[in-house]
């Protein structure tokens, strides 16, 4: 489990902290452009690395800088609890002049308070427990993040670990009009637009046949008249994802592009509950899951993913704007954003630190009749940041 | 997704948001159909919405369970006694009002458990038939209203 993110002069963060521990699910309110999405772009760059993206310009660049402010270094630090122990791994990178690429600056990776790597700028050493054994040191090149890329006997089981973990993060901002119909099976990872969903299920199923079940049975709750699915070849890769609905005797099949917005939305979390149930644990990020719903589906909705991700020991992080889907979250796992204009930093609060919502006075019943101030009339009012 | 309201669910409502996160991180821990309502403002709006909002969905809906999540305030006998007579009686075996005898957060503050995370305990033990956390001082005189509810979502909710 993530337990906390630590992001420094990276676009509108600056000593920017957030802490979720050991929450299976926490939710990020803000204001538009209170930094929100930027969690999941610097969630995207860890991924990226687990996934053995290594190359620093693809990863970042010099318009990530905060500010603009290129003189100073863009810092990372992320800390998560991967069965029994705790890892800790700080990225750090630099421009120096006349550079155009970034490089860099430091990398440490440091597993239950052991270093198992450390990195500055070209050189990475090693430290051997061993007696009698030398610490390795060795150099590589400056543009390439160590992580992906170290390959030492001694350290395969964690480093493995936590490059898997990265890798598998799934991150959700879905566009659902550009969601695809077929499956190619170029990229069997599902992309944040989720335009690659019928890859994403289609490789699942591969690994997990008993994942169809789950899809299906978490579909029909709400399209009862869905029978199931199927995949239908077309060629030597590509599959067609058809949908079938049966209503007494009469029967219909559709591909994907034929269901409404909200529809594939139901689609991309069933898959997503299939996939935590089979692959957990997962750290997953959805912006805005609520987007596409009809109202009154969303509470259960979010309710829904909330159970799974508990029962799994994931991790579910969502942002949102919708009444329905924060009122899910307690006090502890709401975290609020914001930043006052755009020169400034975001900052993040636990909801639970801000004392938002507590009573303007003490609970007696000559005063019980003031209604408390809640906190989606807080949100309604954009009162949700006066500690800025 | 949304509820089916013509099968057994539970809807909670709660006095504040303290109460609304207890009522949340219980949510998650169960299985069947349990949705947490918007924070009334106090517990005498609690009553007032119950009367005024959701007394017609009752009515109409036999299978929904309605808990009022309140803070007692120290004052268990007579607020108790203040919702069983405003509680109408057609109802009334469907309404279940339950709470921290003095308010959510200092049951947080004494147990030292974050609220969402004491939610979900309170429903793992119900869950388990258990009652470690039900008998702490600030919750135990929920009891009586814990076993009628209890028998009735049992089936469904765990």
């Amino acid at each position: 489990m993530l337990q906390r993110l630590y992001v420094h002069n990276y676009r509108c963060f600056e000593h920017f902290e957030f802490k979720p521990q050991d929450q299976s699910a926490a939710l990020l309110l803000g204001k538009n452009a209170s930094g929100k999405s930027t969690v999941r772009q610097v969630l995207a760059l860890f991924q990226a690395i687990g996934r053995g993206r290594s190359r620093v310009g693809e990863l970042i660049t010099s318009s990530d800088f905060a500010h603009y402010r290129r003189e100073q270094a863009i810092e990372f630090e992320l800390e998560a609890r991967l069965g029994e122990q705790s890892y800790a791994y700080r990225l750090v990178f630099e421009l120096p002049e006349r550079f155009r690429e970034l490089r860099v600056q430091q990398e440490r990776l440091v597993v239950d308070g052991e270093v198992v790597f450390n990195r500055d700028i070209a050189k990475v050493a090693m430290p051997r427990k061993t007696k009698g054994y030398e610490d390795a040191v060795f150099f590589i090149d400056w543009h390439l993040v160590a992580l992906p890329i170290i390959q030492d006997a001694a350290a395969a089981i964690v480093l493995r670990t936590l490059r898997e973990w990265l890798g598998a993060m799934i991150l959700l901002a879905p566009i659902p009009f550009n969601m695809r119909d077929v499956a190619i099976g170029s990229e069997v990872a599902i992309h944040e637009s989720a335009h690659n969903l019928p890859d994403w299920l289609a490789d699942l199923l591969e690994r997990f046949p008993a994942a169809y079940s789950g899809v299906v049975e978490h579909l029909q709750q709400v399209t009862p008249d869905l029978q199931g699915f199927r995949f239908d070849r077309l060629g030597r890769d590509a599959r067609a994802l058809l949908v079938l609905y049966r209503e007494g005797q009469k029967t219909l099949e559709l591909p994907i592009s034929a269901l409404a917005d909200g529809e594939k939305c139901f689609l991309i979390s069933a898959v997503l509950l299939a996939a935590n149930q089979m692959t957990a644990p997962l750290l997953a990020f959805w912006d805005e899951p609520e987007n596409f719903l009809a109202p009154h589906e969303v509470n259960q909705f979010v309710v829904a993913l909330k159970r799974s991700f508990l029962r799994q020991q994931s991790q579910l992080i969502i942002s949102s704007h919708n009444p329905q889907a924060i009122l899910c979250f307690p006090q502890d796992s709401t975290w609020v954003m914001g930043r006052r204009h755009h020169l400034e930093p975001s900052q993040i609060r636990c909801l639970e630190e801000l004392h938002l919502s507590s009573p303007v006075t003490s609970p007696s019943s000559e005063v019980a009749t003031e209604r408390k101030p809640d906190l989606l009339q807080r949100l309604l009012d954009g009162d949700i940041d006066p500690w800025l | 997704m949304a509820l089916n309201r013509e099968r057994l669910h539970l809807v909670v409502l709660p006095e504040d948001d303290a109460t609304r996160s207890l009522a949340t991180g219980f949510v998650d821990a169960t299985v069947g159909q349990m949705q947490v309502l918007n924070p009334a403002g106090g517990w005498c709006h609690v009553l007032d919405e119950m009367l005024e909002a959701q007394l017609t969905p009752l009515r109409k809906y036999g299978k929904r369970h309605l808990v009022l999540l309140i803070d007692f305030d120290n004052d268990f006998t007579n607020r108790m006694q203040d919702f069983n007579n405003a509680i109408p009686v057609d109802v009334a075996n469907r309404v279940y009002v339950l709470g921290a005898l003095s308010e959510a957060e200092e049951l947080k503050k004494q147990t030292g458990i974050k609220l969402g995370l004491l939610g979900q305990a309170l429903a793992k033990e119900c869950a388990g038939n258990t009652t470690t956390l039900w008998m702490h001082p600030q919750l135990q005189h929920n009891q009586a209203e814990i076993n009628r509810l209890n028998q009735v979502v049992r089936g469904f909710l765990f």
